[in-house]
């Protein structure tokens, strides 16, 4: 396509030329925000901190059976976030920076190369792992108050991770 | 507008930008560090008269999550900052953009040759 420069003066050619050369500046490093995502997020983080409200007194093997429904309902949820969180677009800029060696040995998960840049899916894996971990107890041999203190404790470090990263993809 | 105007803007943009973005990742690495810390007290507690007392399998299975929680927050400090260094970028990029579009539109080039924001990179796959 021709386009007709105005001859004013040399200065709007060189306008024109900056112009060309800021057309590959705008940049994107992380993913886009998903406000889906972040909804159920906030809905489960409410489920699962009913559940721990539940226990916090302690809960004996025996009172597992009444609450092995709600345990498989939290996991199916987080298992279904984190696989969204996990299929989910890289720019790719971002892909690209993070194969780079310096980021490789940090920012590799167990099968997120990109896990610098899209942290999710590794702190809802860990949500995941610690909710197995206190079903399997729990049934086991139950649950004493010290242990419900212990995957609280964990629980709410990981969910802080995962809605602070993907609140902040609003950008 | 000039050079000066359009500076302004540049640093305006970039100041508010930096300070939030900075400030966000202070207060996620200062609340995240408090919980760790909590928790290392915790399992230590619970090690010596408590529920990890005469478990061991437990007992690990927290400690091995510590160090995994502590790699996840700095992956999530470092994907903090990748986005705040984005917007700051981006503010860059729009604040010269808009100040070149300004001057051409002022200048006589008609305003649907000049997209409103700088369009994104194209990098080979």
């Amino acid at each position: 396509m021709f386009v007709a420069v105005p001859q004013r003066s040399p200065v709007i050619a060189f306008l024109f030329v900056i112009l060309l050369l800021l057309s590959g500046c705008a940049i994107q490093l992380a993913p886009d925000y998903d406000e889906g995502l972040v909804d159920e997020l906030n809905s489960v983080n409410v489920a699962t901190l009913t559940l721990f409200a539940e226990l916090e007194g302690g809960s004996p093997a025996s009172a597992y059976a009444g609450h092995a429904e709600e345990y498989a309902g939290l996991i199916g949820r987080f298992e279904a976030l984190r696989q969204r969180a996990k299929a989910r677009y890289v720019p790719p800029l971002a892909a690209e920076l993070a194969r780079k060696k310096v980021f490789n040995s940090f920012c590799n998960g167990e099968d997120n190369p990109t896990a610098c840049l899209n942290v999710a899916p590794e702190s809802i894996g860990e949500i995941l792992s610690n909710l197995r971990t206190m079903r399997d107890t729990h049934s086991a041999g139950g649950l004493d108050p010290g242990a419900v203190m212990l995957f609280r404790g964990r629980y709410d470090i990981e969910i802080d991770q995962a809605l602070t990263v993907e609140q902040a993809l609003k950008r | 507008m000039g050079a000066s105007a359009i500076l302004d803007e540049l640093l305006g943009n970039l100041q508010g930008i930096l300070s939030d973005g900075f400030g966000d990742i202070a207060d996620f690495a200062e609340r995240q560090g408090r919980m760790l810390a909590q928790q290392a007290e915790l399992i230590a507690e619970q090690r010596v008269d408590g529920a990890l007392a005469n478990n061991d399998a437990l007992f690990h299975f927290f400690l091995d999550g510590m160090r995994r929680d502590a790699t996840n927050m700095a992956r999530a400090i470092a994907m903090l900052t990748a986005i705040t260094i984005e917007k700051a970028w981006n503010a860059i990029a729009n604040a010269l953009w808009g100040g070149v579009r300004t001057i051409l539109t002022a200048a006589g080039v008609p305003a649907a040759l000049i997209p409103a924001t700088p369009p994104a990179p194209v990098v080979a796959g």
